[in-house]
């Protein structure tokens, strides 16, 4: 009967590879099903104790349990996961969410779902990253780290979670669209030294040094050390620069050598009885070989170098038998270089001060600082209420945005005033509180409200409200309304500085409906349906070119995930489909979101379970690049070998990317630029229209191995 | 698209197997087991036999599988409570984890009322029952002596299958 009536809610939407999709899920279901059927939870109690006292169980992540209770569909990757499917980055981890993708530039990796997906500008901040409760997101950008440039080596992950939709009420700022929440491993998951070496495509290689231990007085102690390079692409060609170049006498059209990388990381983290605490630390840099800026070129050097450090500590105390309280200190900073040189030419560009007849550089010193402290409670005092209160101050310390101009031999030219500085600071009080009331057997009521107020003169105040439902033993629905917002950032600052104009905060109104059915004890399914309306968007009018902030866009959904774990025989499937439907600004379809997106991942061990095989397979719908085309659709397949127990402290994984070599292209935002250049004879102008798609690598190979000792 | 059709027939022509029992779908089996090894004094007159779970659980709908099972004629009622002022009405209290080191007042609260206690904890509680997991094998340790001050008889068929309690005090 339960299967019959989950059919039924799926029924509505009519897409031809959604019922492809679906139709090659349940027979697995059906599968499933059968074998499961000697031991439904209805017949354990029947079953005599001594047996029940032999058969092994499946340990559940007990935090995973924890946010089932969320009001959303919630999405867990663990580091099983990590290793069976060859994960190197958070990118990575994000492309196997459902609905979630990242399209990179090749300097940053932006993130993309539910109806965001910019490369320009919007960096990943609406989506909240979380490492251990810490929002990592840094003030100047609100930007969101997920590659090379990302603060945590893959390996030291335990587990992440993504939870869809706002979360302003539990984490205020930033946490417009959803949260994604990395908790760390402890000393204990490593108990000695593990060294590990990788090797991939494109000439790159990292190694990592980890200590772990547990000492005997109950303190957990983990160290990290790591450190990449990559040479990446050799040479990359950008024909739109040939004219200019040739007029200039220099190849300005060819990236060589121009798409490297190298990072290094560190971690450390202590925790002992209720006390946490750590510290993480990443420097990363990258040649940007696709004439990123609109003074430069691909064949003219354009390096970023962003570095990233926190510290997070944590304490939890027992008040009372129902009141308990977790105080939260946290600092942070992030610091961004970047070179750029430029191309000779005397036109004023729009996001510079000076034009130059002579070749010189741009130098960027972006850099943010913050501290914060949160106090929280959760009081069980009275019968049937959860209470979770609390207040939160965050000092954004620094927030500078200096850009500053040079000769090739190192003169400044700003000595004749050249140069452009914003600075800010501010400071924002929050005070939280949300009540979950079970209001009638199996009816759970829970309601939020969080008020943000900065010194500088923002304020916001979000509430929610979500009602779930035990429909059955097996069927739980959810259904909720939140708002959540982002404050203007120190280069919204920056930007309403410069161009006179008030900066607002942005805010959206989620509205969420959720299904989740329990199939067997190890089979589950879920299906939402969503509503997202963004308001006070800044864009720029295309009539009379002034910057406004009263741009709204809406995006509709439906996710559908499908998950089976037969653990024992080491089985593991997960499949997802999304539809979406989002409207930009000016009502037109959202640039550089698929209209739908597939995923499946399938693990199985071979070799007598010394071996396990991860096979993931991708499609991505047709969507739309920056200038209104169309783009078409593709889907890819990654296929991962790592080997499940350890032989002699050895573990090796290898992971082939891309398996079938599938070209495809990826939409990017880079500028368009009309340059006056003098090439001795008088000025002439060029029009610079650099690509609105790049082509990803194809088929890439990595290889790594781990020794513990 | 066609390639992830490969994909997907890859994965379906592979069969899926053998399951095995869910942590909390056991510990929940487990408390039914419990409750039909041990004799409260004043069950006889019981409309239900209340399960209590205090604290945040990780039990999610696990424990729902045993409610409504009838142990001597008698239906097993569950109920999550986040207080103690109900608890003398509970015939067993599950206390969650991290509730678990404020034992001492829930006995307090209790005192001496016939509530079998139970916690889930990798360090001695000090509960009458103690869960473990040993490896992916679900274990338990019982307090008789705490019990027995309680008024509640643990069967010996139980006791035979338990570790023994380690002396915390």
């Amino acid at each position: 009967m339960t299967t019959i009536s989950t059919q039924l809610r799926l029924r509505p939407m009519k897409l031809k590879p959604l019922i492809i999709f679906l139709l090659a899920a349940f027979p697995l279901t059906a599968t499933a099903n059968t074998v499961d059927a000697s031991v439904t939870p209805e017949d354990l109690t029947t079953v005599p104790f001594e047996q029940l006292m032999q058969t092994e169980v499946i340990t559940a992540s007990k935090l995973a349990r924890q946010v089932s209770d969320a009001p959303s569909a919630v999405s867990i990757v663990t580091a099983e996961d990590i290793r069976t499917y060859g994960y190197r980055t958070l990118a990575d981890v994000i492309n196997s969410f459902p609905g979630l993708y990242t399209t990179s530039d090749r300097n940053y990796e932006y993130m993309g779902g539910r109806g965001f997906g910019k490369t320009n500008g919007d960096y990943a901040g609406r989506v909240m990253l979380l490492i251990d409760g810490y929002a990592t997101q840094d003030n100047l950008f609100s930007q969101v780290f997920l590659g090379n440039d990302g603060i945590l080596d893959i390996e030291l992950i335990e587990r992440v979670e993504y939870v869809p939709g706002t979360g302003a009420v539990s984490y205020g700022n930033n946490a417009m669209l959803g949260i994604i929440n990395i908790v760390t491993k402890k000393g204990a998951d490593f108990d000695g030294t593990q060294i590990s070496t990788r090797l991939s495509s494109y000439g790159g290689q990292q190694q990592r040094i980890t200590y772990g231990k547990q000492y005997e007085n109950g303190a957990d102690v983990l160290l990290s050390f790591s450190g990449m390079t990559s040479e990446g692409r050799k040479s990359m060609q950008f024909h739109e620069f040939d004219n200019v170049g040739n007029a200039l006498g220099q190849n300005l059209s060819d990236a060589r050598n121009r798409d490297g990388e190298q990072n290094s990381r560190f971690f450390a983290k202590l925790t002992q009885d209720n006390f946490m605490v750590e510290l993480a630390h990443v420097d990363r840099q990258k040649n940007i070989p696709t004439g990123y800026y609109s003074s430069s070129a691909p064949g003219l050097r354009t390096q970023s170098s962003d570095k990233n450090t926190f510290v997070n500590a944590k304490y939890e105390n027992d008040v009372g038998l129902n009141l308990k309280s977790a105080t939260r200190f946290y600092a942070g900073s992030y610091e961004n270089r970047d070179h750029i040189d430029y191309i000779k030419s005397s036109t004023l560009m729009l996001d510079d001060t000076i034009p130059s007849e002579q070749w010189i550089n741009r130098k960027n010193q972006h850099t943010g600082n913050w501290v914060g402290i949160d106090q929280k409670f959760v009081s069980t005092q009275i019968n049937d209420h959860t209470i979770v209160f609390g207040a939160e101050i965050r000092a954004d310390l620094r927030q500078d945005y200096i850009r500053s101009y040079f000769y090739p031999n190192g003169n400044r030219v700003d000595a004749t005033g050249k140069k452009y500085i914003n600075r800010n600071e501010r400071v924002i009080n929050s005070i939280y509180i949300e009540d979950a009331i079970n209001i009638a057997k199996d009816w759970q009521l829970v309601l939020g409200l969080r008020d943000d107020q900065t010194s500088d003169g923002f304020n916001s105040n979000n509430p929610r409200l979500s009602l779930i439902h035990e429909l059955s033993n097996v069927t739980t629905l959810k259904a909720s309304y939140s708002n959540g917002f982002k404050f203007p950032n120190g280069y919204d600052a920056y930007l309403s500085n410069r161009f006179g104009y008030k900066p607002a905060s942005e805010t959206v109104a989620a509205t969420e409906f959720v299904v989740q059915h329990q199939l067997s004890t190890t089979s589950r399914i879920s299906a939402t349906a969503y509503q997202y309306a963004l308001k006070n968007l800044t864009y720029n009018d295309p009539i009379s070119g002034d910057t406004l902030t009263n741009g709204k866009s809406k995006t509709n959904g439906v996710e559908i995930q499908y998950e089976s774990k037969t653990l024992q025989s080491g089985h593991q499937f997960i499949a997802s489909a999304s539809v979406q439907d989002a409207t930009d600004i000016d009502g037109s379809k959202l640039a550089n979101s698929p209209s739908s997106i597939l995923k499946a991942r399938y693990s199985y061990p071979i070799a007598n379970h010394n071996l396990r095989m991860g096979i993931e397979g991708e499609y991505f719908g047709r969507r739309i690049d920056y200038v209104g085309k169309e783009m078409s659709d593709f889907s890819i397949a990654n296929l991962t070998l790592s080997s499940e127990k350890k032989f002699y402290g050895l573990h090796f994984s290898v992971a082939i990317k891309n398996v079938f070599d599938k070209k495809y292209e990826v939409p990017v935002y880079l500028p368009f630029t009309t340059l006056d250049v003098n090439p001795g004879s008088g000025n002439v102008t060029y029009d610079i229209n650099r690509p609105d798609r790049l082509r990803t690598d194809g088929r890439t190979f990595w290889l790594q191995a781990s020794y513990d000792f | 698209m066609k390639n992830i059709l490969l994909i997907l027939f890859l994965i379906f022509s592979k069969s899926a197997s053998a399951a095995s029992v869910s942590e909390y779908d056991m510990k929940a089996t487990y408390i039914f087991n419990f409750i039909a090894f041990t004799s409260w004094p004043n069950l006889a007159n019981s409309e239900s036999i209340n399960v209590c779970l205090i604290g945040r659980d990780n039990f999610g709908q696990s424990i729902k599988t045993i409610e409504g099972k009838k142990v001597n004629g008698v239906p097993i009622a569950v109920a999550r409570i986040s207080s103690m002022s109900s608890a003398k009405k509970c015939h067993l209290l599950y206390v969650a984890e991290r509730e678990a080191t404020n034992i001492r007042l829930v006995y307090n609260e209790l005192s001496n009322s016939p509530v079998l206690v139970i916690t889930d904890t990798t360090v001695p509680s000090g509960a009458m029952i103690n869960l473990y997991l040993e490896g992916q094998k679900l274990m338990f340790e019982i307090d008789q002596t705490r019990a027995k001050s309680a008024g509640l008889q643990i069967s010996s068929k139980l006791l035979q299958y338990s570790k023994p309690m380690l002396v915390q005090e």
